[in-house]
């Protein structure tokens, strides 16, 4: 991070993150000029997505362009604001501009749901070069009430309950006053290609909202899930009922889409340390007795008999190296006498945390002679008959795993 | 600095293809890798004694255990501790970032044969029609390398897909399982755009020099203790047996220094020491992703997207009900049984492949995951069903991708850049393909798991290549078609980064091929140039 940076042209600068990044770059001393479609202020020049860069009073070679508008109406993928952007890097290299940082999306990709993905996507796809970089961002809040943030507001402060799609993807939340100090950092740096600027620890979308809503409302939001086909369809009927805050279809589509962005090595390397809206929880102590205990439950569950000792040493090796490890998979007391009976509540989904150790603790036992020797038997006529009538005895109990499991 | 004829860089299937026979001319040939650390051993068992063995973990999870993790939707092979240990991390030298792409790439003495699948087939005319040669070039190189490496197989109804023209060892290691399907699609009337046939494999069936014939001991997966399936770490010993050879094991390369002149250097590590190594003629052959960043990192322009081609795969899983499953003796063999082609009908017409594999050899967990029961009878019932279960994988052609290599500026030095995409409806085509694998099958009496089908991670089939195309036109960053690659001179690309296209089929025995034409060509060429000198 080297490069001498005086200027800065943001482009949509009188948008939600335009108009914070040009306060922050004049109170870092730079001098900032904004382009937008109203003349809101002076330093203000008009400027239309589709035009090259207007003529500007800067030194052209300390000077790095932010380009942050995009026009919302244009779903064609190599439509406006594709060109627009070409038609802006072409002229910006043309003056001989020091930098070029194009800012994208976490939900920049290929086969994004919505268009705004896939066309930042495809906008990806020619800011190459030594002077120009991506920088995908994650959930941006905080400041004034503006863009999406200003549309969640909106939203929590008035609907008791929030019917909401996806109410648990992991979104990578990150404060307005992080990405602009953020962009003029990448603006500074010579990093090339795409390059993150979220949260590096994700939290679901519900907490998100529930947080917000308690810091800056004081209440308490309910969320209810609803599946997205319904949440496009009540799109189309809040347009119609006057004084409800109207939603675009394609930023519902665009939290459907949102996949991990991978910004840990990024963060640290621009030295951000990202205000997490959930307090980060911190890391348990591991109670190995806790762990021995839980190992001995899950594999005498899977053996249908005492496991070896080994067997419980490498379990609690292996879930040791778990994020979440510390903590124990809550399990009623009486599957410690009969841990047969974990058949009622173990959950369908793999990924749950008992699911998860089930797994691990089937791939340990698999592994030793006396997995294999209960396992690997000979499946004479007794032995298909048994399964036949354990599979039976399983279906039976389908109803109680699918109301049990989620109390773990 | 010691200078040598030829400096070749990697010692996997395309160095040593192309090492033998410059070796044999005479030429002082010095071969580089960086391999570091001691592979797993293989175990010396049959299958059902290794299920029984108290120490089978260490093979199956590693000493670490991190192999007890749900690794995600990947090759088997590289799931393994050996697999793990043959492959090359991503912040291991010329770092790598990945979007969308599972980079497989290493630096073992070997490199990726230590895992390899093993099929061998070579690329029919078609195949061959984007490259800037022609078949009668390679044929010969095909059958040398067939000869050297030991292949097993039939040439039945795909023996015309798999190539005719080279050398079989009978196909030994079939299975019950797979002999009761063709036998039963023997008799069924031909389909259209349709073949199935035996597997072709570099696997001996009879002993060959110090290599011993498969045992079908059914262990594959965790290294071949015999040398049956063929890793061309073991011919570094035969080589190092002529005196204008030498091996350099442990010293990676950095990167290329210079290819201005006459001698084309490159920096290596030795024991953390940086030294020179120099020659007349350079071969790359580190495999498709480190040859392509060593040559980006020499080209030096940041930002430039070089075109990586992938194959797009999934898979998927077929019951057979037979009581003529049982295996004898205790026989398994865990790598391709039988193989399948299939015609493509949409726009880019071309053929899937792919190959049919037993599963009884595989871990229980990877059955048991898809099956909706409580996990321990979803355990028994999986290695109750193991012996009558065959997963199919399916490959589409290369040109379905469009994933990309190139050098970016990061925080603190250059890296190097590889996004994943796949075409829309590659996915689709995919999926068409199974459909239509499922239906033919089931006149065998196969049936198609339903929810079993899976589409595996961009790379991850390690059928990649492309970067660097042997190429009529002189753009920079291409080859000729004796692989040299421009813009420079004497430096030659032998690995699947030059490979013009990416046919669905497996490439592996076509890059040995091509290695063994390149060496071929620079043998003579070289030896002209200084019997030129001689005379003059």
């Amino acid at each position: 991070m080297s490069r001498p940076i005086t200027h800065i042209i943001v482009t949509g600068g009188t948008g939600y993150i335009g108009a914070r990044l040009a306060e922050m770059a004049a109170s870092l001393g730079k001098t900032a000029v904004t382009l937008g479609r109203q003349n809101a202020s002076k330093n203000t020049i008009k400027w239309v997505l589709g035009d090259a860069l207007p003529q500007c009073d800067v030194p052209w070679m300390t000077t790095a362009i932010i380009h942050l508008a995009h026009d919302w109406n244009d779903r064609d993928e190599t439509g406006r604001n594709y060109l627009g952007t070409k038609i802006l890097l072409e002229s910006s290299r043309a003056k001989g501009a020091a930098r070029f940082i194009f800012v994208s999306s976490q939900s920049a990709r290929p086969d994004s749901v919505n268009a705004y993905g896939r066309i930042k996507y495809n906008i990806e796809q020619f800011i190459t070069g030594a002077d120009a970089a991506s920088i995908r961002v994650g959930l941006v809040y905080g400041g004034s009430a503006k863009g999406l943030y200003g549309l969640i507001l909106k939203l929590i402060s008035k609907l008791p309950i929030l019917p909401m799609i996806e109410a648990k993807r992991a979104v990578q939340p990150i404060h307005i006053d992080d990405v602009c100090r953020g962009l003029l950092l990448y603006a500074e740096s010579d990093v090339t290609g795409w390059h993150g600027l979220a949260s590096p620890q994700p939290i679901t979308f519900e907490n998100f909202l529930k947080k917000l809503a308690r810091e800056i409302y004081h209440r308490r939001l309910i969320v209810f899930p609803v599946p997205l086909a319904l949440a496009l369809l009540g799109c189309k009927i809040i347009e119609k009922i006057p004084f409800l805050p109207h939603v675009d279809r394609e930023r519902i589509l665009g939290l459907a889409g949102v996949q991990l962005l991978e910004c840990a090595d990024d963060m640290q390397a621009l030295g951000i340390n990202v205000k997490s809206t959930e307090i980060a929880p911190k890391p348990l102590a591991i109670k190995r007795r806790d762990l021995i205990l839980e190992g001995k439950i899950l594999c005498a569950y899977l053996l249908g008999q005492k496991p070896g000792f080994s067997i419980i040493k490498r379990y609690v090796r292996s879930v040791a190296n778990l994020e979440d490890a510390g903590i124990q998979v809550k399990l009623p007391h009486i599957v410690t006498f009969w841990p047969w009976l974990l058949n009622v509540i173990e959950p369908f989904n793999a990924e749950t945390r008992l699911g998860l150790r089930l797994r691990i603790a089937a791939t340990l036992v698999e592994n030793t002679s006396q997995g294999a020797r209960i396992f690997h038997s000979e499946n004479k006529i007794l032995g298909w008959l048994k399964l036949f009538l354990s599979l039976c005895g399983n279906t039976i109990l389908f109803p109680c795993r699918f109301v049990f499991a989620k109390k773990i | 600095m010691k200078i040598s004829d030829v400096l070749i860089i990697g010692s996997g299937p395309t160095g040593i293809a192309a090492a033998w026979p410059l070796v044999k001319a005479g030429l002082s040939v010095v071969m580089v890798d960086g391999h570091q650390g001691v592979a797993p051993s293989s175990p010396m068992m049959s299958l059902d004694d290794f299920h029984h063995d108290e120490d089978r973990w260490l093979h199956t999870l590693g000493k670490s255990l991190e192999n007890a993790m749900p690794l995600g939707n990947r090759s088997p092979k590289f799931t393994t501790p050996l697999g793990q240990s043959v492959l090359a991390k991503n912040e291991e030298l010329l770092p790598l970032r990945t979007s969308g792409f599972f980079a497989p790439r290493s630096y073992a003495a070997g490199g990726l044969s230590n895992i390899w699948g093993a099929l061998a087939s070579a690329f029919d005319r078609e195949d061959l029609s984007s490259f800037p040669f022609a078949l009668e070039e390679i044929a010969e190189s095909y059958r040398d390398v067939a000869a050297r490496i030991g292949i097993s197989g039939a040439n039945d109804e795909m023996g015309e897909f798999h190539g005719v023209d080279v050398p079989l060892q009978p196909p030994d290691w079939l299975m019950p399982i797979a002999q009761g399907i063709l036998e039963r699609y023997k008799k069924q009337k031909p389909t259209d755009g349709f073949k199935l046939g035996v597997a072709r494999n570099a696997v001996l069936t009879s002993d060959m020099g110090h290599r011993l014939a498969c045992n079908r001991s059914g262990m594959c997966l965790y290294g071949c203790s015999r040398g049956s399936v063929y890793n061309s770490a073991h011919e570094i010993p035969i080589l190092r047996s002529y005196s204008n050879f030498t091996y350099l094991g442990g010293h990676p390369v950095q990167r290329i220094l210079d290819t201005s002149g006459a001698l084309q250097t490159v920096e290596a590590l030795a024991e953390g020491k940086k030294i020179t190594l120099g020659a007349r003629s350079l071969i790359l052959a580190a495999g498709t992703i480190n040859t392509t960043a060593l040559v980006l990192q020499h080209y030096n322009v940041i930002g430039k997207k070089l075109r990586l081609l992938s194959s797009p795969a999934g898979a998927i899983a077929f019951l057979i009900p037979s009581k003529g499953n049982k295996v004898k003796n205790n026989d398994h063999f865990s790598l391709g049984q039988l193989s399948y082609s299939i015609q493509l009908n949409d726009e880019k017409s071309g053929y899937a492949t792919g190959s049919f594999y037993s599963v009884d050899t595989l871990p229980l967990t990877v059955v048991a995951d898809r099956l909706p029961l409580a996990r321990p009878i979803a355990m028994k019932f999986a290695a109750a069903l193991a012996p009558h279960l065959l997963i199919a994988n399916c490959f589409l052609p290369g040109d379905y991708s469009e994933n990309s290599i190139s050098l970016q500026k990061g925080w603190n030095a250059n890296e190097f850049y590889i996004e994943g995409r796949t075409l829309p409806h590659a996915h689709k085509t995919l999926k068409m393909a199974m459909k239509r694998l499922a239906r033919i099958m089931h006149k065998t009496g196969a049936i198609a798991l339903p929810g079993s089908f899976s589409v595996v991670e961009p790379g991850a089939d390690a059928h990649i290549g492309g970067s660097l195309p042997m190429s009529d036109n002189t753009t920079d960053l291409t080859c000729s078609a004796a692989g040299e690659l421009r813009p420079w001179a004497n430096v030659y690309v032998a690995d699947g980064a030059s490979l013009s296209s990416l046919p669905a089929k497996h490439c592996t025995f076509t890059l040995m091929a091509n290695a063994d034409r390149i060496g071929k060509n620079l043998a003579n060429k070289l030896l002209q140039n200084s019997s030129g000198i001689a005379v003059a």
